[in-house]
């Protein structure tokens, strides 16, 4: 009986080392028991909406990021276009503009810069770090150019109903990411753009030898990365119930925690969106939960980095088991074909091998 | 299984209808209520006001708390009046520098706009240097103004031990210099500061008086939205805690966050906060931004109404302000971080150093005066400290 059980947790304990979601996951169940039974606060419906509203902004965007990062690129305007997005739709709704004028607005303007970060990587060969910090900086010199005297107050009344509304106790925020998530989980796992991504982050020389158009694919990765920041930053802006230039400070950062907590290789080429869903809820309830039993903020620090590092560390394991996982399985369908010869065997090992890969 | 056996199908419709009417008399016969409680909590924090410090009903309530650690030199003012502008000035002529710490921050903002009027009026060159809160760039300040050779600098440290060294080199380029708001730990040349903890103390006071006022017999349980890592702070919290308990012996504080000092960090922080502690019913912000991230998070929740408690903050900015003079809001009590009396003041202690009237120890400290939450007090301080152009 005990030699079943043990037998039952090693083989547990190897789709774990393989899997990088399943160890998220089981990281995030770890980390719920634990507060779980430390607050009684924690596992309440109250809390779990506190935490998924704030979360929902690093979802929206975690999701878009996910992408470019699988395609070995990276966005880090996405805090300060964070803030330019927001003040601007506060500062139309703030003239008696209708509110969804203004929030188009803010999606707008999250697309333009998301063109100008494809355009500068595409058609001007600049590294993505280079383009999109000069892009940061203009979008958070806009930012501040929007809203003359610091902050926008005095937004209509209806202003901050979509951040904290809900729909039978779900809040709009947490309903907005997870539609935004749905649609990126389908366009990575479910389309040809999606696996032309992992092409040109597994392989660049490979993926345009194949015929993928890599110019386009990564210049509307940067588009759809500033459009879900326009709609994070109506998101966010109406959860705040006022305009601040000074928000999104360090949430590009939050963003790649949270992509490289799910999973994404920073590498390119692997990643997922569930991934991302799983390292934002992560870092939210690792805060949150610090919060509820008190640990002193210079102790979340610290346990927010050690978090980071262990899931860095994680990766490369289970990176490397999978890996070794896949030169076993390789020597052990080399060694069938060598024995048998069978034209079908062979046919089997391509198709394993194709998995794999 | 419950319900349906309480309430059969074919009723629904009547149930839900009634429970519609009943809700809709009730709203009717609470709202008027409801907005009398709003207003009567508004008289209440206007004529519990006081500008004075409150001595402590008990001493003993307030004995472990640590005073003042930012004023390193004391807070004795030279003397004289430094908030009076003169009718000429030293300045004029002259090609000044003015840095700020970041002109993100409505403060800072409102520093720079009271130079631009000074400027204008005395007929002096000002240029403006933006920190951006970040010591790289305030250090590439210090070497750009130096190469720039004006007659006379007014310096905003970031950091009281990070400056000694940059007003050293201002010295050693025979640069008059003053320095305004964060003060430098070393004594090197005139400064303008706040006692940072007076202030605060002032904002508890009100905040304890309006307390007792509004919710009496009711245990104070303090929340503070936090930003642990300078001196400046630790004076604000420790400064509206000795004022709260002096007029609330009892009160606890239940937890301190960390807000970060912008309000969205200070937003999921006062979220977390009102979770783990949902008796809380007293929060002290550190800052406007504290404050205002505090009230998203007191909507997001359903208590954001003048009867949950009172929200505290020092800063005065406009966007708090609004906020305060809002009847529904618990915002109730605030002291003002004054722009324009750091702008006059620093203004007139360069003009004195360009004249060589002052000694390196020559220092003002200003008062941190408290605002009046009624809507007339409200204006005559964003009037005299935030003009709009």
């Amino acid at each position: 009986m005990l030699s079943i059980v043990f037998r039952k947790l090693r083989s547990w304990g190897r789709v774990m080392r393989g899997n990088q979601l399943m160890a998220s996951l089981f990281i995030l169940f770890v980390l719920m028991l634990f507060f779980t039974m430390t607050s009684s606060r924690f596992l309440t419906w109250d809390n779990m909406q506190n935490v998924t509203r704030s979360t929902s902004s690093v979802v929206i965007v975690g999701s878009a990021v996910t992408l470019v990062m699988i395609a070995r690129g990276l966005d880090l305007s996405v805090g300060s276009l964070l803030a330019a997005s927001g003040v601007l739709a506060a500062s139309i709704a703030s003239h008696g503009t209708n509110l969804w004028l203004s929030y188009l607005a803010a999606i707008a303007l999250g697309a333009l810069f998301g063109a100008l970060n494809g355009t500068l990587v595409v058609g001007f060969k600049v590294t993505p770090i280079i383009a999109t910090l000069g892009t940061l900086n203009i979008a958070r010199g806009m930012a501040y150019l929007v809203t003359p005297s610091a902050i926008l107050v005095g937004l209509p009344s209806n202003w901050s109903d979509l951040g904290t509304g809900s729909f039978f106790q779900i809040p709009y925020p947490v309903i907005i990411a997870v539609v935004i998530a749905l649609f990126f989980g389908w366009l990575l796992g479910r389309t040809v753009f999606g696996r032309h991504v992992y092409a040109i982050g597994g392989n660049e020389e490979t993926a345009r030898l194949s015929g993928v158009n890599i110019r386009k694919v990564i210049f509307l990765l940067y588009l759809m990365s500033g459009l879900a920041t326009g709609i994070a930053a109506v998101v966010l802006t109406s959860r705040l119930g006022s305009g601040d230039p000074n928000i999104g400070v360090g949430f590009e950062f939050q963003v790649i925690v949270a992509v490289i907590l799910g999973g994404t290789s920073l590498a390119g080429g692997e990643g997922r969106i569930a991934g991302t869903i799983v390292g934002a809820l992560i870092v939210g309830f690792l805060g949150n939960g610090l919060n509820l039993i008190g640990v002193e903020p210079f102790w979340q620090y610290v346990a927010q980095g050690v978090a980071l590092i262990a899931a860095v560390i994680l990766d490369r394991f289970t990176r490397r088991e999978r890996s070794e996982a896949s030169v076993r399985r390789e020597v052990n369908s080399k060694d069938n074909f060598d024995k048998t010869e069978d034209p079908k065997s062979i046919g089997n090992s391509a198709s394993h091998q194709g998995e794999i890969s | 299984m419950i319900k349906e056996k309480l309430l059969p199908h074919r009723s629904y419709g009547t149930a839900a209808l009634s429970i519609l009417a009943a809700s809709s008399v009730l709203v009717t016969m609470l709202t008027p209520i409801s907005a009398h409680a709003a207003s009567n909590a508004s008289a209440l924090a206007a004529s519990s006001y006081s500008s004075k410090i409150c001595t402590p009903k008990d001493p003993a309530a307030v004995a472990k708390i640590p005073g003042s650690v930012a004023g390193f030199t004391g807070y004795v003012s030279a003397p004289g009046n430094w908030l009076a502008l003169p009718k000429t000035s030293p300045l004029t002529g002259k090609r000044i520098a003015l840095t700020v710490m970041g002109l993100g921050q409505p403060f800072f903002l409102a520093v720079a706009n009271h130079w631009k009027d000074l400027a204008k009026k005395y007929k002096f060159t000002l240029k403006i240097y933006d920190g951006k809160f970040d010591a790289g760039t305030v250090q590439q300040n210090v070497d750009n103004i130096i190469a720039d050779k004006p007659d006379a600098i007014a310096f905003a440290p970031l950091d009281s031990d990070a400056s000694v060294p940059q007003i050293q080199k201002f010295l050693a380029a025979k640069i008059p210099v003053v320095t305004y708001n964060v003060q430098p730990r070393k004594v090197l040349t005139p400064r303008v500061f706040a006692n940072d903890f007076l202030g605060s103390r002032s904002t508890g006071c009100n905040a304890g008086a309006y307390f007792n006022a509004k919710f009496p017999g009711v245990a104070a349980k303090i929340g503070i939205v936090d930003l642990p890592n300078l001196p400046q702070v630790a004076d604000r919290k420790n400064g509206f805690l000795y004022g709260f308990l002096s007029q609330v012996p009892g009160a606890v504080v239940v937890q301190s966050v960390n807000g970060g000092g912008v309000i969205d960090k200070a937003l999921p922080a006062a979220s977390d906060l009102l979770q783990a502690h949902p008796e809380v019913n007293v929060i002290f912000g550190i800052n406007d931004d504290s404050s205002l991230g505090t009230v998203a998070a007191l909507k997001a929740i359903g208590k954001y109404n003048a009867d949950w408690g009172v929200l505290a903050a020092v800063d005065g900015s406009g966007p708090g302000m609004a906020d305060m003079g809002d009847v529904n809001s618990p915002y109730k009590a605030e002291s003002g971080y004054p722009p324009g009396d750091f702008a006059f003041a620093a203004f007139n202690l360069l003009g004195a150093t360009v004249q060589k009237k002052t000694t390196k120890s020559t220092q003002i400290a200003l008062g941190y005066p408290p605002i009046n939450p009624s809507p007339a007090g409200i204006s005559a301080w964003l009037k005299a400290q935030y003009p709009t152009k």
